[in-house]
């Protein structure tokens, strides 16, 4: 069954990977973003549809929902809120700004997303919203410390609209990946620390991910985080001792 | 000896509930303590009654927050104690919070505290002293009916976590306190509400009472203290018990002591 979905930050890696994946399943997709070169390149190959907002841009979020419901057939069966930024370096040398943007990019805007969608998902009998977090949210990263701090808010988020949504059958729960390729934490993997299995995920391995969650085969999955490290995450890994 | 003697602090968010119950327990240790707050009136009580310094200081105001540091700084002549316990509920979920209600929570439990640790890692650096930031046990495990709240303090701990790391090598300690329900403290204080809530038909924590604020001002000192060396980054859950398990919830006033 054909179903409709919004995705925003869709011209990244993680996002476009995700309305590829979306697409292939049949969905119709309106996704968002900044860069519009990548935004009709992802139109002509997907035949999703393209609204521009900035995630710092109240406005044009507003407006974006009210184009994808419009377009959409007024409703939204799946919302995937992938929108973000990254800031490296210390806190100590983290400024004001610095911190504004990442608060209203990948916090703020996940909240307000999910907040203007959330009554008509509950008008028409149900949704489901996947966030997309970080394992920093976790397990804080102390090279990206600022990030991990709002990535953790919205984990919370998506146990919060899932706790609220279950009794009106929206579900919401937050993807949480590692350094995917391609990702947000730029294309050269020498650069990072390895992983628990040696291999990185792909962006692929994302919407697969969110492709689930959204499916009826997780009908029952609500509220929950899904870290995709490889297994990183899973337990300390102690340096052998010789 | 006391457990603080001369120890300088700064405290903010004293002028009401767990913050004055935290300046009062540090100054009966022995500390010098200023403390900020937006109510002229309650901070200026507070102060003659324990002793403490009041400096009036919106914790949205970016200016405020940094004239407050600096007065504390120059009034005690260093910092070797920072307390980050100011903050605001709201009692919405998710879908019904309003963009300002969402604003003030972030802009209040989360920026602020930003700026202030930022502001006092410095100063703490140099007498290798120590933060607690007040968080939420709705910030271990969130509550719908006080969403944005939850979410903040979810990120307050992560701030906690984050600050320890990078703080830990200069010998600057950070930890957070979870209060559970707390009385007097959050939930009695809500903005507009004049009168205390009753608080009797509360859900009890399998310890049957709530939470006094006394009891935070406790965890607050011993982790403030060098009783409390290697704990860092650690989140202190005062609550007793309601996080222990979803059992928790089925307590009932009525089996309360």
């Amino acid at each position: 069954m054909s179903r409709s979905a919004l995705v925003t930050g869709g011209t990244g890696g993680i996002g476009s990977a995700i309305v590829r994946r979306l697409r292939a399943n049949g969905d119709e997709v309106v996704f968002c973003g900044r860069d519009e070169q990548r935004a009709a390149a992802l139109e002509r190959e997907t035949g999703a549809v393209f609204f521009q907002a900035d995630a710092t841009d109240r406005a044009a979020c507003d407006a974006s929902v009210a184009f994808a419901l419009e377009r959409l057939g007024g409703r939204v069966d799946l919302f995937v809120g992938n929108a973000g930024v990254l800031v490296e370096g210390p806190l100590a040398g983290t400024t004001d700004e610095e911190l504004e943007l990442l608060v209203q990019t990948n916090l703020t805007s996940t909240f307000r997303y999910g907040r203007a969608l959330f009554a008509p998902m509950r008008r028409q009998g149900g949704g489901v919203m996947v966030l997309i977090s970080s394992d920093s949210a976790i397990r804080g990263s102390h090279r990206i410390p600022a990030y991990s701090v709002v990535k953790a808010g919205v984990v919370t988020l998506a146990e919060l609209f899932g706790a609220e949504g279950a009794p009106h059958g929206v579900r919401a729960n937050a993807v949480c990946p590692g350094n995917t390729l391609p990702g947000m934490a730029g294309d050269d993997p020498a650069e990072w620390r390895t992983t628990a299995s040696g291999a990185f995920a792909t962006a692929d391995d994302v919407a697969a991910a969110v492709a689930f969650l959204a499916s009826p085969d997780a009908a029952h999955i609500n509220g929950a985080t899904v870290r995709i490290d490889g297994g990183t995450g899973a337990a300390l890994q102690m340096v052998t001792r010789s | 000896m006391q457990r603080h003697a001369d120890q300088r602090a700064l405290v903010t968010g004293g002028t009401s509930g767990i913050g004055e119950a935290v300046v009062s327990r540090l100054c009966e240790d022995g500390a010098r303590v200023v403390f900020t707050g937006r109510d002229e009136t309650r901070g200026q009580a507070v102060a003659r009654r324990t002793g403490a310094g009041f400096v009036r200081a919106d914790a949205l105001d970016p200016a405020a927050v940094r004239a407050s540091v600096e007065a504390a700084v120059r009034q005690l002549g260093g910092l070797d104690i920072v307390v980050l316990n100011a903050g605001v509920l709201c009692e919405a979920t998710l879908s019904e919070t309003s963009d300002e209600q969402w604003d003030t929570v972030i802009g209040t439990n989360l920026v602020a505290p930003f700026r202030y640790a930022r502001e006092v890692l410095p100063v703490l650096r140099e007498s290798r002293g120590s933060m607690v930031l007040v968080a939420s046990d709705a910030g271990v495990w969130g509550e719908t009916p006080i969403a944005a709240y939850s979410v903040s303090k979810r990120m307050v701990i992560m701030l906690t976590r984050m600050l320890a790391v990078e703080a830990g090598p200069d010998g600057v300690r950070v930890n957070a306190v979870c209060p559970g329900d707390t009385e007097p403290g959050m939930v009695t204080m809500v903005a507009g509400r004049e009168t205390l809530p009753d608080t009797s038909g509360w859900t009890r924590p399998p310890l049957g009472r709530l939470v006094h604020a006394r009891d935070v001002a406790a965890a607050v000192s011993f982790l403030a203290s060098d009783e409390a060396r290697t704990i860092t980054g650690a989140d202190l859950l005062v609550d007793g018990g309601m996080r222990a398990a979803l059992r928790a919830n089925t307590v009932d006033a009525e089996h309360a002591r």
